[in-house]
């Protein structure tokens, strides 16, 4: 029998027995969109929520600590941790990247928020140094939504020349219109300005000049290829030493908070000098108070210091940062980026905002771009540094990160290096506290677990937690995956019972066609192929229903989780393979239970069933 | 065409067994009506069942067309059934389901060397006929007996058989209809030149034939003559 014959057969007999299929193949449908869903459900939560906390390549590592006379120590204590530990772990076999991270060794304090809430929020603050690499993707997909939801919002796309003429939150983009401004790149791109007053605050090859922290040149070269030597602010002639600084065309080719100083085509890029107009304005509630004025040249064009002088602000962006509080002169610097928690969002809604009286945050983009102040060396909590070894520091929320600290500030690591080096001294910023690898594969990371404990390492909690829900997961997906098989399993029972009863009603048929010339297998393939076809129509629809399903579903969280911020837009992922499998399973279950009638079909006696 | 020696048929069923075949022998010639009469249960839908290759458990030789049935796979007596041989029963056995004309080219499903050209046009043909031409699309339901049993004569020869097997074709029409299938069959078989045995009671039916065969207790008791 050719395929083309056999095909129109199959389908006149699956269309003049559709309801009973349909009914047969309730079971089919059943299974299979629940199957799809679950399956897609899994994959969804394990790529979109639980990969963001760390994704399956990727693990965090502490030192382990054990317990010594009721006192917790660490096994590497007396170790190097610092780059010769980072280079170590990056020759562990399958390990492809190492990303470091340092926590503060500094108490600060934190206020602000009195735009959004009425008045400043207090509190102590914590800070965690991670590289903008590891966070980078996140921070940038996460505004990708929020820009898709500004863009939802219908919001005009105006022409502009500078960021001013924007409306607020947006920038004046290269093309010439306002668009949102890129606060990812605020974190990626970040540099800090390191105070100090003595060499030893500085890190490790910088030198205190004239109060801040400088590379040197080394016999007038720059580590740093493409930087320029130049005289140290303040100084004259050949007097000070000669430091490191990137060159310039014009100010801008240089970053926030730079200036581009010396001859024009070939300046360096140097900080902009600035002064607070009074000292009040360092302790307000208002961020916008510590704005300060450029000291290097006046909006007028005039000489600095002359009575004519109309004072220019720092740079849009930027605040002026002294050296510490009992000084109102610093320089112009972009606020510290600030990468904070989901988790610490969906507590203040939860917990904090109703206990306070606050309106809960709808989401991301009511936090992003808001800044506050941070008085390092600092605490609510224990005694302060000396007056003259604290600061007063803008921060602006840049972005929300999984693998940030849940109760703190996620800066970047080069900052808190400064920050450690500057307040506690070179020692302070030496170590690392965790270190995060990556892999290739996930296969790969049993191994290197194992690897890692025997140099006395320990999954960090938020690894471990982790691992327990891919776990969890895993488990889950297998039970739903198995009460699926179940339910198309009893399908292809009841298929087997229509079948049957079918094939007992079309014997004299059969009979004709085995009188014609059909052969027992054109007979046992029309009933397969006729189970085949309601096995891929079943799993098609279920496929089907299981998509109207999760769009439902997503419907449901984006209706009840408003408040939970980088909530994913859709919860499932569905891969094809999942999609052909789960037709296949339902094709396979369909032809299975249709084996025996096939069989009993193509052992018609067409003599007995033919002859009266 | 037919040739057949010493053919034995038991029908076995728990504890009986029926002995339906007693050393049978028969030759056909072919191009030959012959008409094969007999007691009910005397053997001949059996006889008809083992030269149509329907039953294929038997003891004895049977040689149809030069071909030995004993010992072809189901896919060889499968094509002998498509090309050689065709049936025509009491009850029709029309599918409802599928039109005159979809019943009449049924066999084409089965044509997987392609023998028979344009299917479609040698349905009509056939359905010209036997005078049902105009009745191609309807389905059988709609048909009376006389006009099914001549739909299932143009089914029958839609393969262009040699040999045609005709199971009491009239026993479930009345005289009318009945003897206008039975014109039907002998008009088209002798324009073929196919050879046909028919199975009937009826003697009206048995004298239009080239000779009678008479079956009793399993075997031949009367060879015939030609008429």
């Amino acid at each position: 029998m050719k395929a083309s014959s056999a095909w129109s057969v199959i389908v006149q007999n699956v269309r003049r027995n559709r309801r009973a299929f349909a009914l047969s193949s309730v079971g089919i449908v059943v299974g299979v969109s629940t199957f799809v869903f679950f399956i897609a459900l899994s994959s969804g939560v394990k790529e979109r929520v639980l990969n963001r906390i760390y994704p399956v390549n990727q693990i965090e590592v502490e030192p382990a600590m054990v317990q010594v006379m009721g006192v917790s120590t660490s096994v590497l204590d007396g170790e190097d941790l610092g780059e010769e530990m980072v280079e170590t772990l990056r020759g562990l076999p399958a390990v492809t990247a190492v990303y470091p991270k340092m926590r503060s060794r500094l108490q600060a304090r934190l206020w602000g928020g009195k735009s959004l809430f009425g008045h400043a929020l207090r509190t102590e603050a914590f800070f965690d140094g991670l590289e903008a690499s590891l966070l980078a993707e996140e921070l940038q997909e996460v505004e990708g939504v929020v820009e898709k939801r500004a863009r939802a919002a219908k919001r005009s796309s105006r022409a502009c020349k500078r960021d001013v003429e924007c409306p607020l939150g947006d920038e004046c983009r290269p093309d010439g219109t306002c668009g949102r401004v890129e606060y990812w790149r605020r974190f990626s791109e970040a540099h800090a300005v390191s105070y100090c007053d003595e060499d030893a605050r500085c890190a490790v090859g910088q030198r205190c000049i004239e109060g801040r922290c400088h590379t040197p040149c080394v016999n007038g070269a720059c580590q740093v290829t493409g930087d320029r030597c130049a005289a140290a602010p303040g100084c004259s002639g050949g007097a000070c030493p000669a430091v490191c600084m990137p060159s310039c065309e014009s100010d801008g080719s240089c970053g926030d908070g730079l200036a581009c100083v010396g001859p024009a085509g070939s300046g360096t890029c140097q900080p902009i000098p600035c002064q607070l107009p009074r000292r009040e304005a360092l302790w307000s509630d208002l961020p916008a108070d510590v704005l300060g004025q450029r000291t290097d040249r006046c909006a007028n064009g005039v000489e600095p210091g002359s009575a004519a002088c109309v004072p220019e602000p720092c740079p849009q962006s930027t605040t002026c940062a002294t050296g510490d509080v009992t000084s109102l002169r610093g320089t112009c610097e972009p606020p510290i980026p600030v990468v904070l928690s989901p988790f610490l969002i969906e507590v203040f809604n939860t917990s904090v905002a109703s206990a306070l009286g606050f309106q809960p945050l709808d989401g991301v983009q009511a936090l992003l771009g808001v800044r506050f102040k941070i008085h390092l060396g600092a605490s609510y909590f224990s005694d302060a540094l000396p007056k003259e070894r604290q600061a007063i520091r803008v921060g602006e929320v840049v972005g929300f990160s999984s693998k940030a600290l849940d109760f703190g500030l996620t800066v970047p690591i080069e900052l808190v290096q400064s920050l450690n080096t500057r307040f506690m001294g070179r020692e302070a910023a030496s170590t690392y506290d965790t270190f995060v690898l990556e892999t290739a594969g996930n296969e790969d990371m049993s191994g290197l677990i194992a690897a890692l404990e025997a140099r006395g390492f320990e999954l960090s909690r938020k690894s471990r937690d982790a691992r327990k829900a891919a776990d969890l997961l895993f488990i889950l997906t297998l039970v739903f995956g198995f009460i699926s098989l179940v339910i198309v399993g009893i399908a292809a029972v009841n298929i087997t019972h229509t079948f049957l009863v079918i094939v007992s009603e079309r014997r004299y048929e059969i009979g004709v066609m085995r009188a014609l010339g059909a052969t027992r297998s054109d007979i046992r393939r029309i009933v397969l192929g006729e189970a085949a076809l309601i096995g891929l129509a079943g799993g098609g629809l279920g496929v089907c229903i299981a998509f109207g399903a999760s769009g439902l579903a997503n419907w449901a969280a984006e209706q009840a989780l408003t408040a939970i911020p980088f909530k994913p837009d859709d919860f499932f992922v569905y891969d094809p393979a999942i999609l052909l499998a789960a037709l296949g399973f339902s094709v396979l279950f369909c032809v299975l239970g249709a084996w025996v009638p096939a069989r009993r079909a193509s052992r018609v006696d067409p003599a007995r069933v033919l002859v009266t | 065409m037919i040739r057949i020696r010493d053919l034995h048929k038991r029908y076995v069923d728990a504890e009986v067994t029926a002995h339906v075949l007693r050393g049978l022998d028969l030759e056909v010639q072919p191009g030959e009506l012959l008409a094969l009469v007999g007691k009910s249960g005397s053997g001949k839908s059996t006889l008809l069942n083992v030269i149509g290759g329907l039953d294929q458990s038997y003891e004895g030789e049977v040689q149809v067309a030069g071909v030995t049935l004993r010992g072809l796979d189901d896919r060889a007596l499968s094509r002998f059934r498509h090309e050689t041989v065709s049936y025509v029963f009491q009850l029709f056995h029309l599918l409802p389901h599928l039109t005159v004309l979809e019943n009449v080219r049924l066999a084409a499903w089965f044509d997987e060397a392609s023998r028979i050209a344009g299917p479609d046009a040698r349905a009509l043909e056939l359905l010209d006929r036997v005078g049902l031409a105009d009745r191609a699309g309807s389905r059988p339901g709609q048909l009376s007996g006389g006009e099914k049993q001549r739909v299932a004569i143009a089914r029958a020869l839609f393969t262009r058989p040699r040999l045609l097997l005709a199971d009491e074709p009239t026993g479930a029409l009345d005289s009318e209809h009945g003897s206008s299938v039975l014109n039907a069959i002998t008009e088209l078989s002798r324009a073929d030149g196919l050879t046909v045995i028919v199975v009937t009671h009826d003697d009206q039916i048995a004298a239009r034939c080239d000779r009678v065969v008479r079956i009793s207790d399993g075997r031949v008791v009367h060879p015939g003559e030609a008429t």
